[in-house]
Order: C-alpha cells, then structure tokens, then sequence
C-alpha cells in the first residue's frame, strides 16, 4: 500500500479506509430500487451522480451498474445486508475494495489540475456537486466524484495506482500553473 | 479449510479462509501434480505469500516460474493456445473430438467443422515426438516428407509445436503436429535443423509423464 500525498498547488492524497463493492443488476427493476433503499437508505442516483446516505455512497456507472462506498468497519455487514436483500434478483454484488485506488484532490485549482489529464468538462456548471462520471486521465481508466466545489475523489484500478499518483503530482506542480 | 480430495475433488473450487485470510481454493492443475490456485485480496497477498513459504519451508516448497511450468505441462502433454494451436488448428487436430458435440443441432463453429478439409482424417495431428539421440529438437521444425511439391520446394508432413529438455525424463521431448500423426505412433521421421542435417525423431504419446494423471489426485 502506498503513503502517498503530495502539496502541490493542489492537494493529492490517497485514501484508504473505504471499501467498495459492485452491483450488476436491471436498475429500473422496482425489487432492485427497493434492496438499495432498504440496506443504503436512498434511491438509486440518476446518470452522472453519485448520492450519499449517512457515509454510503451510490454511484450510477452504467444503465445495469452501481458502485457502492461504504466505509470500512461496517462493509461486512452492509455486503450481507445487500446480498440478502438482492435474493431472488438476478444480480452480481461483489466486493472490489482491493481492485481499485482512491484519490482525494483538494483546492481552488483541483478542476484544472484535472482537466489536463482527462477529455472531459470540470467546470463547476457541468460538472457539478454530487456529480460522478467515468473518464480517463492519460493512459488509464478512471472515475471522478465532486463531493464539493474544492474537492474532488478519483477513483482507479489499483494496478495502475503509481501511475496516476504520478500523474496527478505532475499536474499539480506548483510550476505547472496555467492560469 | 478443508481441502481434502473429498470436500474440494480436482476441477472444484471452494470460498474459505486460509491463514486468516479470506479467500478462493480452486483445485486445478496446469503442472500436472496436485496443485490449487487461490485468490484473495489483492492487499494481503504479500502477507499470504510470506506465510506459505513459511509453512511451506519443512516440505522444501519453492516459487517456480512460468518457463518451468511449461516443462512440466509439456511432459504432461497439456496443449497451450498459441503453441499446439494457431488459426488452422481445430479441436479434432488435439485429440479433442470428445469435447465437440455430435448430437447438437448447432453451435458457433459447427459448420466449419463440417468443411470437407477438416471432418477429415487427412491432416496434421497432435502428438509426442522423442528424438533418437536425446537431443531437443528445434521450435517450429518441420517433419520432412518425401518429394518436392509445384514449387520445387521440399514436402512437409508436420511441425513442431512445443519442445524442451525435460529434467526429469533427462531427454528432449516435444509436441508436434504430423500427417496422421496418432496412427503412426512409434514410426521415425525427420525433422529439420537450421545448418545441419535433419534429426530423427520418434513418433510417441504426447504424455510423457504420469499418463494415468495420478499425481495430480495424491492427496
């Protein structure tokens, strides 16, 4: 596990502590909506949000794909209130926590930092508080998640963890200024 | 966890927890011994890895790398996609005609199958091949046949798919493709050698070692 964070003109850190899991599933099935609700405490997100309910986050990935944050202590018992929840459903929950990195990006610049890795609009008026949206930054996968206007969760596949913390000190240089 | 021949059989798989670690046993064998591939989170690999080799210490376990695998699966007989296979190969060249269906109605590949040039017995077939000195014949060798074909160029009657030198058979053995190669086990034909002259070979099994796979059942 890396240690990483770096003070940049933006902030870049590494968090830990979270687990994650991945639901597959038909999301416009009412039994689908009604499991979520019961064990998450929420509905689904709409395209392109990420909700969260009392420290568990529901991200919308795809029309039959949800990512579920929840914080670590309680994961084993949120995953089983899920799967019980999700039976008789033809359904795919499965805990990813040790598949993926998370990165937490802090400060006014966070939105620049990222627009010079990735082909997508951080403006605060398309991408806004409560947004989620997957993406690319140079040569890898990745997801964002504005949890404000000055902070930004990134999320990406734990084998290219180095890569992107790279990347991300790269940009956030405090030379590396644009405007 | 309990993985016994009776709770985890070969080809099975079980969740559990070894070590304190929760994982995935899957009681499978590329190596040709008894052998099991477990998953588990990718976080506590280090830790896992480091307690295997330390219980493993007393039996003289060692990591083995994939080259080595292949030797042992090569003795074994195993095909590998991409060696014993290309883009010409199909299951019945491999021994593997029990593996397609004869009763359905269809499948993706049936028709192909069906082509007069492969539901034929007329092709190159997967078997051993041991040379007549011990050496180890060259990858990708050609079994030379007799005659010379509209080109002027010398006619061919298999290749060399996969070859090494067994440590444990203390020889050269190999995997090729041959004419009819199954039913003309025990013939000696010859296979190419870059600069030199062609090395003879005997047609045998493709399995080398433990033929009646009971070393992948001890346990």
């Amino acid at each position: 596990m890396l240690d990483s964070s770096f003070e940049g003109y933006v902030k870049v850190s590494q968090s830990f502590g979270q687990h994650m899991f991945t639901l597959r599933a038909t999301l416009s099935s009412t039994k689908v909506k009604t499991a979520i609700k019961s064990v998450l405490g929420g509905p689904i997100p709409k395209r392109g949000f990420c909700d969260t309910y009392a420290g568990k986050s529901v991200a919308w990935m795809s029309p039959d794909e949800l990512l579920i944050t929840v914080p670590g202590p309680t994961s084993g018992s949120i995953y089983a209130d899920l799967q019980k929840a999700l039976v008789g459903q033809h359904a795919l929950l499965s805990d990813v926590s040790d598949s993926r990195a998370v990165f937490t990006l802090t400060g006014t610049k966070v939105p620049e930092v990222l627009a010079k890795l990735a082909p997508m609009d951080f403006h605060p008026a398309k991408f806004k508080v409560g947004s989620f949206t997957r993406t690319r930054f140079a040569q890898v996968a990745g997801a964002v998640f504005r949890v404000g206007e000055d902070k930004i969760i990134l999320i990406c596949f734990r084998s290219v963890q180095q890569y992107m913390f790279s990347l991300l000190c790269d940009a956030a240089r405090q030379d590396a200024r644009v405007f | 966890m309990d993985v016994s021949p009776e709770a985890l059989p070969f080809m099975a798989w079980a969740d559990g927890n070894i070590g304190g670690i929760s994982c995935r046993a899957y009681r499978i064998s590329f190596s040709g011994e008894l052998s099991y591939e477990i998953a588990l989170p990718a976080n506590q690999g280090l830790q896992f890895w480091k307690m295997l080799i330390d219980a493993g210490a007393e039996f003289g376990a060692m990591p083995y790398g994939t080259e080595c695998l292949h030797v042992m699966r090569a003795e074994k007989g195993f095909i590998m996609i991409g060696d014993e296979t290309d883009g010409t190969v199909i299951p019945q060249d491999l021994g593997l005609s029990w593996a397609v269906s004869k009763k359905k109605d269809d499948f993706l590949g049936k028709r192909a199958q069906q082509r007069s040039f492969m539901d034929n017995d007329n092709r190159w077939q997967l078997v051993g091949l041991e040379t007549l000195d011990g050496s180890v014949l060259e990858d990708g060798a050609y079994a030379i046949a007799s005659g010379k074909n509209a080109n002027g160029q010398t006619n061919t009657q298999g290749r060399i798919t996969s070859t090494y030198y067994s440590p444990t058979l203390k020889k050269g053995i190999a995997m090729g493709l041959v004419h009819n190669g199954p039913s003309r086990v025990g013939e000696v034909i010859s296979f190419t050698k870059i600069g030199t002259s062609p090395v003879e070979a005997k047609i045998v099994s493709p399995i080398f070692f433990d033929p009646e796979g009971e070393k992948q059942n001890v346990g």
